[in-house]
């Protein structure tokens, strides 16, 4: 290829990089659906809350210190109180990593109400909750890092569930603890992984998370197929209003970005006037392993899948049983849901209660997954455990009789 | 419209989960106590009005044994060490007495400082702790629980909790007369100061770089454990929760070794108004810089809406 002189660097760019085709591909011919609510939007709410908890990390890293004698002091004294800004910093960290998680549930539930996962995009479904996953995983390290009550204990209970594993479970806890405790040892190993390991698989499943929507496209709120080839040469040549589609800049970034920022003015009221949820004040008292607090509770997110855990509270084992299927299940949606067709669920008669008896289990889980588990409460979780282990059980079942002529 | 509908379901869902994890798993956590009561309604009243002049008598003869006065030049007794070794714990200096404590309080404390500090409010929280018990108990179990209710009393009573005798031989008119000689000699606080005579004895406050005025061995001693720093407590606790611990620890944490000191609300106030400072010192900035960030994104969500519209006439 012969390189000219650039008139401008634009096209000097474009001679090397072919920046042309690169905006091409990402921005003004990658094509979306036209038919689609603003609950399409939450992914790059996704990416931006994630941006701003990589931004705000970095800053914090600075400054943090990843020992049991300074931790603590580190954040709460030096970040919080000396550094310029550094309590914006560890506000919008602990807020965004608490309602990221708010995001991925919406995201999700979005994904499972359209039928967004079957049907050649088990890849795009499989790719998200890996991202869950790691996302757990980054959520339940981070929280240990201020090092206070909270950490401590919280760190002390979830590690403490390997144990159960047969045969290799005690060794296990201690290889993951560093110690037979949960210790400085502990602190900074989860320190490595919050800030550098997990962040890097992270990034690279989100990668394949974008790379997996090209292929088989993104859904619509009809669960329609359309010939996206087709749709994109009638918008290339003006019929615009008649396209099925739109390019993903400027168009579906316009309505994004409109989202983005209305979310963003509820997300910094919660930044600047409403975090206690996101920075539990038992927290503000320092690590102690002769005090155990009397209501130790993991952070929102993982209180529907601990609840299962609890549900059982005549058998740890059962529980911990339960609590690994919870962990697992919503991986398998594509093949639990036996009905091909891509529909959304207010058109799937059977479906559509599956679904909404769905939510309200997961949110009563996830209440009584906080409440002290005595008396009544203990019951109640029990029956929510069993819900949902029933729910997914029904799952293959009901969608096999839609399949075969419940649904119109 | 169709959009409003699930903009609706999506905020539903949301605030019954917020609700569900947030104010009602507290409410159920932490059950509700009674305000601070700062009249010390469970103590004894003194209707008599004091005399300083004999009141700085009665202190010379009473008092200055242990306790300095440095407002009206009354030296402490002995070195600083040789105090501790003798008393067990540093008896105070008592210029800041007359401001900080209520008067009421500080007369029953001078009568009995462990009836006022521990007893008397320890058998009142421990009566509705009965009271509540037996309303659910069969009338032998009520029995048992009157009779392990009368042996744990007596057994705090005889537990030693205060290095200072009772000064019970005094009329309640020379108690009357101590406390006015205190209030006329009283040495105003800064909110810092106020903290340090009233908490610095046992807590340290490491963020105000304020340090506990005993030794941590001493202090164990004393008290049973290691009172904790107080510089994150306006955050682990917030401040309805400081004020009414600080007026009546009993009442939020039964059997605690941290006495009540009669605090009048005025001197309360500042300690959690300095405890705010040190634990919470960017408040102000917070406060401020938030409604500008939001004011911005509110901007924003205007100028993205009418892009969105124009961009969208294209296409619709």
């Amino acid at each position: 290829m012969e390189i000219k002189e650039s008139k401008n660097i634009g096209e000097w760019l474009d001679q090397r990089l072919a920046t042309n085709m690169l905006t091409k591909v990402l921005m003004t011919e990658y094509w979306i659906p036209k038919n689609i609510n603003f609950l399409w939007a939450f992914g790059v709410v996704l990416m931006t809350l994630f941006a701003l908890l990589v931004i705000s990390g970095m800053f914090l890293l600075m400054y943090y210190k990843p020992d049991t004698a300074l931790a603590f002091n580190s954040v709460n004294y030096t970040i919080m109180q000396e550094v310029a800004y550094g309590w914006l910093f560890r506000h919008v960290h602990a807020v965004a990593a608490s309602v990221v998680f708010l995001v991925i549930y919406i995201h999700m539930l979005t994904g499972i109400y359209y039928g967004s996962y079957k049907s050649g995009r088990e890849m795009i479904w499989i790719s998200g909750m890996l991202l869950f996953v790691t996302f757990s995983a980054e959520g339940f390290s981070g929280y240990m890092l201020p090092w206070g009550q909270m950490s401590y204990w919280a760190a002390q209970v979830i590690t403490n569930l390997f144990g159960a594993i047969p045969l290799i479970g005690p060794d296990l806890v201690i290889w993951i603890r560093g110690d037979y405790v949960v210790s400085d040892a502990t602190l900074t190993r989860f320190f490595a992984l919050h800030v550098f390991i997990l962040p890097l698989i992270i990034m690279a499943i989100i990668g394949l998370h974008f790379y997996s929507l090209r292929i088989p496209h993104v859904n619509n709120q009809e669960g329609e197929e359309i010939d996206f080839e087709a749709e994109a040469r009638k918008y290339k040549a003006g019929e615009k209003k008649k396209s099925k589609v739109i390019p993903f800049w400027p168009v579906f970034l316009s309505k994004d970005i409109f989202v983005l920022s209305a979310f963003l003015v509820f997300f910094f009221y919660l930044v600047f006037f409403h975090y206690g949820f996101a920075m539990d004040p038992i927290n503000f008292i320092p690590a102690d392993s002769m005090k155990t607090p009397p209501h130790i509770y993991p952070e929102w997110y993982f209180l529907w899948s601990y609840e299962v855990l609890r549900g059982f509270f005549f058998s740890a084992d059962l529980g911990l049983i339960a609590f690994g299927i919870a962990n697992v299940i919503f991986f398998l949606m594509p093949w639990l849901d036996r009905d091909p067709a891509v529909k959304p669920t207010a058109r799937r008669p059977y479906f559509k209660i599956w679904f909404w008896i769905l939510i309200v289990d997961l949110i009563g889980l996830t209440i009584w997954g906080k409440l002290p588990p005595t008396g009544v409460n203990a019951y109640i979780g029990f029956v929510f455990s069993i819900l949902f282990l029933a729910l997914f059980a029904l799952l293959p079942v009901i969608s096999k009789m839609e399949r075969n002529g419940g649904a119109k | 419209m169709k959009e409003l509908k699930i903009l609706i379901v999506l905020i539903f869902f949301t605030a019954v989960t917020y609700y569900g994890i947030e104010p009602y798993a507290h409410h159920i956590m932490h059950p509700h106590t009674e305000k601070a009561d700062y009249a010390f309604s469970d103590l004894e009243e003194f209707n008599v009005a004091g005399d300083a002049a004999q009141g700085k008598e009665l202190f010379a003869m009473n008092c200055q044994a242990c306790h300095s006065l440095s407002s009206d030049d009354v030296l402490p007794p002995m070195e600083h060490a040789d105090l501790v070794a003798a008393y067990g714990v540093y008896p105070p200096d008592l210029s800041t007495a007359g401001d900080l404590y209520d008067s009421k309080f500080l007369a029953n404390f001078i009568k009995n400082p462990a009836n006022a500090a521990f007893e008397s409010t320890y058998k009142k929280h421990k009566e509705e702790e009965l009271a509540n018990a037996k309303a659910q108990a069969t009338p032998e179990e009520a029995q048992k629980l009157q009779s392990g209710f009368e042996k744990t009393i007596a057994g705090y009573q005889q537990k030693q909790k205060i290095s200072m005798p009772a000064f019970d031989y005094l009329s309640d008119q020379e108690i009357a007369n101590i406390i006015a000689y205190l209030q006329l000699v009283k040495k105003e606080t800064t909110p810092r100061e106020a903290t340090a005579q009233a908490c610095g004895r046992c807590h340290s406050v490491a963020y105000g770089k304020m340090h506990e005025n005993s030794s941590k061995k001493q202090l164990i001693g004393y008290l049973g454990s290691f009172p904790p720093d107080l510089s994150q407590m306006i955050k682990s606790k917030g401040e309805e929760y400081l004020h009414k611990f600080i007026n009546d620890p009993q009442k939020q944490l039964l059997g605690t070794a941290m006495p009540r000191v009669g605090l009048t609300k005025e001197a309360e106030a500042k300690i959690v108004s300095y405890l705010e400072e040190v634990g919470d010192s960017k408040k102000d900035e917070r406060n401020e810089l938030g409604l500008y960030v939001i004011l911005f994104f509110i901007v924003m969500t205007v100028f993205a809406y009418f892009f969105k519209v124009n961009v969208f006439k294209e296409v619709h």
